[in-house]
């Protein structure tokens, strides 16, 4: 299965990245982790790979390309390899607009970050779970 | 009504496997309604006529006069359905290559494995029903 491939999480927030790792180092999740700060990057980063990632946690609103076109790139892709990666939305607001976007874009959930360390890690540790049990095609 | 608070759908020809669902689900105190069909038709005639809104859907794959493959499929053709966006899972003791690949062609949001043991299936289920609880909605408002 995918969940010893690497997590990618795609967000320009310094401090919250920073969290990511703590987070998932007290997890003891042994997942690599890719930090990228908008989505061209992770475009260009997922064409080098011979695998899909585990899993795409990425925020709403990132430089460059938003959130919901980088979703959309994955979604259309012609290899259509990128639809069977879990992609999670999380962000630290969302209007009622954009949850209704992103589920016409198919993701896999949409998250508040927490506002606090505790509901951050709360969060996390509960998407890693439920992906872990959920099975991927091995692509 | 909030979509953690909506009726739970499975769907299942078993029906040892759907008194199991059951049982595992209020065994973890998951107090949601939870309605039950043998195929995908009867669900899909349901999804298509009740005013509530699902919590979540958990399907089973191989059922006989309509299987989940072509139910997920008929719920992405219909537009108040795919409006809805329930969240759709499957559960089913096979999970082929193939068929996990098909799943996530049709746009799902988990593919489960039905465990063997009962505190397996607790665990499975503790973790999809607190994801699910978490995550936010476009009818959660």
């Amino acid at each position: 299965m995918n969940e010893g491939y690497p997590i990618y999480i795609v967000d320009d927030d310094q401090d919250d990245q920073e969290f990511v790792k703590e987070i998932f180092g007290e997890l003891k999740i042994k997942n690599q982790l890719c930090f990228f700060n908008n989505g061209k990057d992770v475009l260009s980063h997922l064409k080098t790979l011979n695998h899909t990632p585990f899993l795409i946690l990425c925020d709403v609103n990132i430089p460059l390309m938003d959130g919901f076109e980088l979703r959309k790139l994955l979604l259309d892709d012609e290899t259509l390899v990128y639809k069977s990666v879990p992609f999670i939305f999380w962000s630290n607001v969302a209007s009622n607009a954009q949850i209704k976007k992103a589920y016409d874009l198919a993701v896999h959930g949409f998250f508040v970050k927490g506002k606090n360390y505790a509901e951050l890690k709360t969060s996390l540790q509960n998407i890693f779970a439920y992906w872990k049990e959920s099975k991927q095609p091995e692509i | 009504m909030k979509l953690q608070e909506g009726p739970i759908i499975v769907i299942d020809d078993d029906l040892e496997d759907l008194d199991l669902i059951e049982e595992v689900l209020k065994s973890i105190d998951v107090s949601n309604e939870i309605i039950r069909f043998e195929n995908g038709k009867d669900s899909l005639v349901f999804l298509r006529q009740t005013q509530k809104q699902p919590f979540f859907i958990l399907c089973d794959v191989n059922m006989p006069v309509m299987n989940g493959f072509d139910l997920r499929e008929e719920i992405n053709k219909d537009d108040l359905l795919r409006f809805k966006a329930i969240p759709f899972l499957f559960l089913s003791t096979s999970a082929k290559e193939a068929e996990v690949l098909k799943a996530y062609m049709l746009t799902v949001q988990g593919y489960l494995k039905k465990p063997n043991t009962f505190s397996e299936f607790q665990n499975l289920l503790k973790d999809t029903v607190a994801y699910w609880e978490n995550c936010l909605h476009p009818n959660s408002f």
